[in-house]
């Protein structure tokens, strides 16, 4: 089950604001009732979209009672979080919901996508005109962001709907699938597309 | 254009503004090995099947590979690099790789072009001047009849004195 609702803060304080502010209501409290109606429920979360800042997933997991409920907030300026993300180590739980989730959460967020952006300027610094992707993707940088994990997926595929580049190895490496169907291989734009319309159903592109 | 393009010099000590004209953006469109077939595609032999490869040549990075690519579209090994009529050729480098780091196509002037990795193509009138660590030298020499028919099934043929 997922409840949104559009909120429209521009910066940490005010997200922390606006959780809090979400967290004192009636919708949250409702929600929070029907996830502990659900005895078989494994998961619950709530997507706030946000306009400026991306979404945050504020997502309780399994426990038996209000008290118990643990909250983890994670927060990207892409695209949705979703449970399986949060699950991979982005996330983050605390025992009850306080600034220190929500900020920490958009520390986290913003060294990730500080973290990428350098890696993602020495890569492109770092190419010489080799023939081969084999040499591209090979250099320290690029691996590096594999290493992310992903983490990097969305804003890889931020970067690729900017211009056609070769971030599908990463990809598919980080994601273990590969939606470029075999005649758009090696047609760069449309393995382009391929790749944001995979994202898009993934949600990780908005 | 001049030859003034976005790659690292260092990769081309031997290329003069005289030798030559960039004919394009720089773009990762296209490799080289895709644009001497003459399509703006993606060449490439990777195992994972990333990119595109001609059916039936091997997916290994290695001369044989390369040339077995080409021979799927038409080309076979020739002599030289010299201008023939009915024939368009294109060449092959080798470095101290496996592989040739660098295919050219020869243009019906008697020129070249050059796709220089994930940067610009260029038109050159001689082949040394793309000589150097990187790229290697001229190594192998295919030519096809100008008469073959265009390989279609994975990109567009180009008119071959067109810049990219």
């Amino acid at each position: 089950m997922t409840t949104q609702a559009v909120l429209s803060p521009k910066d940490e304080f005010q997200i922390t604001k606006a959780l809090l502010a979400f967290g004192s209501s009636e919708l949250a409290k409702i929600s929070a009732l029907e996830y502990l109606q659900k005895a078989d429920a494994q998961s619950y979360a709530i997507h706030l979209s946000l306009p400026a800042s991306g979404t945050i997933a504020i997502s309780y997991f399994g426990s038996s009672t209000r008290a118990e409920l643990s909250i983890g907030i994670a927060a990207a300026s892409s695209g949705i979080i979703d449970l399986a993300n949060a699950e991979r180590g982005l996330f983050e739980q605390c025992d009850k919901w306080t600034n220190y989730a929500v900020f920490g959460a958009a520390r986290k967020d913003r060294e990730t996508k500080a973290k990428f952006a350098r890696l993602s300027q020495e890569w492109k610094a770092d190419r010489h005109a080799s023939s081969l992707a084999r040499d591209l993707v090979s250099r320290p940088a690029y691996l590096r962001i594999i290493g992310m994990g992903r983490d990097a997926l969305p804003l890889i595929l931020q970067e690729l709907a900017k211009a056609p580049d070769h971030w599908f190895v990463a990809l598919k490496a980080i994601a273990d699938e590969d939606p470029v169907r075999p005649e758009s291989r090696g047609r760069m734009r449309d393995m382009t597309e391929a790749w944001l319309k995979w994202g898009r159903e993934k949600g990780y592109v908005s | 254009m001049s030859l003034d393009g976005s790659w690292p010099p260092e990769d081309f000590p031997n290329l003069k503004s005289s030798d030559g004209r960039v004919t394009s953006e720089s773009t990762s469109d296209y490799n080289c090995l895709g644009w001497a077939a003459g399509e703006m595609v993606w060449w490439e032999p990777d195992p994972d099947d990333t990119y595109y490869w001609p059916p039936g040549a091997p997916r290994t990075y290695t001369l044989e590979a390369y040339i077995a690519a080409y021979k799927s579209i038409g080309y076979q090994p020739c002599d030289t690099a010299e201008l023939e009529d009915g024939f368009e050729k294109i060449v092959l480098y080798r470095s101290e790789e496996e592989y040739p780091p660098h295919a050219a196509r020869q243009l019906p002037s008697g020129r070249w072009t050059s796709k220089l990795g994930p940067y610009e193509d260029i038109e050159h009138s001689t082949l040394d001047c793309l000589r150097g660590d990187l790229y290697g030298q001229p190594f192998l020499y295919l030519r096809r009849p100008t008469t073959h028919p265009s390989p279609g099934a994975a990109g567009e043929r180009l008119n071959p004195e067109k810049p990219g």
